[in-house]
């Protein structure tokens, strides 16, 4: 059976992963990068031994609400860096390798993990947010499937976005 | 200065924080498995349990003797070549939800001796409507030896939540049965 500090868990070796990754590809990155998620994966192991200390004090709903929030930021995380590889460095082939290698198999994992703890718990997520996140999903989807057909799209975009610029 | 740069080299950088990453990852796996092992033990009350019966005064099955998950019948008579009955020696309720019950022998104790005086020590569960459930729990020593002629048992029964059923017990004893010889019998109810 999965507690739900099992996301807090997850999470914590999300943000050491990123940890050690960021200082691999320290070039590309402010160099105080690793250290942030070294903290944060330290607030979350704070973050375990309060919820152990306070367990019958904290009703289940509330600590799975608290868990998969920090789960949520660390996965946000994840993407932001993705966004930053791809947006603002403008590396394209890594940003392609981090969504491939870290930022889809984390995703999908989570995933895997928030609907088998659901399954177990009998519990359902408001039906908005399942909406919502469909609704993100295909946007996302939509997108990169478009920009992976025709990468000329983009630096059409960026082109006229400069040509405006000028004006 | 030498130092200096090889702390600040990548490899050093990287090396400390595994380092910490894997201690953090350790120590965070921890506390989780221990979450995991937690576990929350409450005692309550039985759902099967002994109530007494019409005879539990009888048999001596009142105030301490009684409890819901314990009964001593320390007043349980026997006379020379007469079968006596107490049809509600104590009885066992059940509450809750269904469960199914059979006696069990548990032990003898400082009968050897006396055991020639007993022709039979019968118990049964009987239902409120007056039908016997299960088969008989006798000891019964039909030779006369110092040797009940078996250990007694009895396959578990099904009994429904909110009955109540009795413990009828059937003492006979042989004609010539000395006075004051006394049989400990144990017997354990189980339930599941």
């Amino acid at each position: 059976m999965i507690l739900p500090e099992f996301f807090a868990l997850l999470s914590i070796d999300v943000f050491l992963l990123l940890s050690l990754l960021t200082c691999l590809l320290e070039e590309r990155f402010p160099k105080a990068v690793p250290y942030i998620y070294q903290i944060a994966a330290l607030i979350g192991f704070g973050h375990l031994l309060v919820s152990k200390e306070f367990l019958s004090v904290f009703g289940e709903y509330m600590r799975f609400w608290y868990n998969f929030f920090y789960l949520l930021v660390a996965l946000g995380n994840i993407i932001a860096i993705n966004l930053y590889l791809a947006l603002e460095k403008k590396l394209w082939a890594l940003a392609k390798a981090w969504s491939g290698a870290v930022t889809f198999p984390i995703t999908v994992i989570s995933l895997f993990f928030v609907s088998n703890y659901s399954y177990l718990q009998g519990a359902e997520f408001p039906i908005l947010i399942l909406q919502l996140g469909l609704v993100i999903s295909v946007m996302v989807m939509g997108v990169s499937v478009t920009i992976l057909l025709s990468p000329n799209l983009l630096n059409k975009f960026r082109k006229r976005k400069e040509v405006n610029k000028w004006k | 200065m030498e130092i200096r740069k090889m702390l600040y080299r990548k490899e050093m950088k990287l090396v400390t924080l595994l380092l910490t990453s894997l201690l953090i990852a350790t120590a965070s796996a921890t506390v989780y498995y221990s979450l995991v092992m937690q576990a929350t033990v409450t005692t309550q009350a039985p759902e099967v349990k002994f109530v007494a019966g019409n005879d539990s005064t009888a048999a001596g099955a009142t105030g301490g003797d009684l409890t819901d998950a314990w009964v001593r019948m320390d007043s349980l008579k026997a006379y020379p070549n007469v079968t006596l009955t107490y049809e509600q020696a104590v009885n066992i309720s059940c509450t809750g939800s269904a469960h199914e019950i059979k006696l069990t022998h548990s032990s003898i104790t400082n009968g050897t001796s006396a055991v020639s005086n007993f022709t039979s020590i019968k118990f049964e569960l009987i239902a409120a409507n007056a039908s016997q459930m299960g088969t008989d729990f006798t000891y019964s020593n039909a030779n006369g030896d110092n040797n009940w002629d078996s250990t007694p048992s009895m396959s578990y029964v099904n009994m429904l939540a909110t009955e109540e059923w009795a413990v009828k017990v059937t003492i006979t004893a042989v004609a010539g049965a000395a006075a004051n010889a006394v049989i400990a019998i144990v017997i354990n109810l189980d339930v599941k």
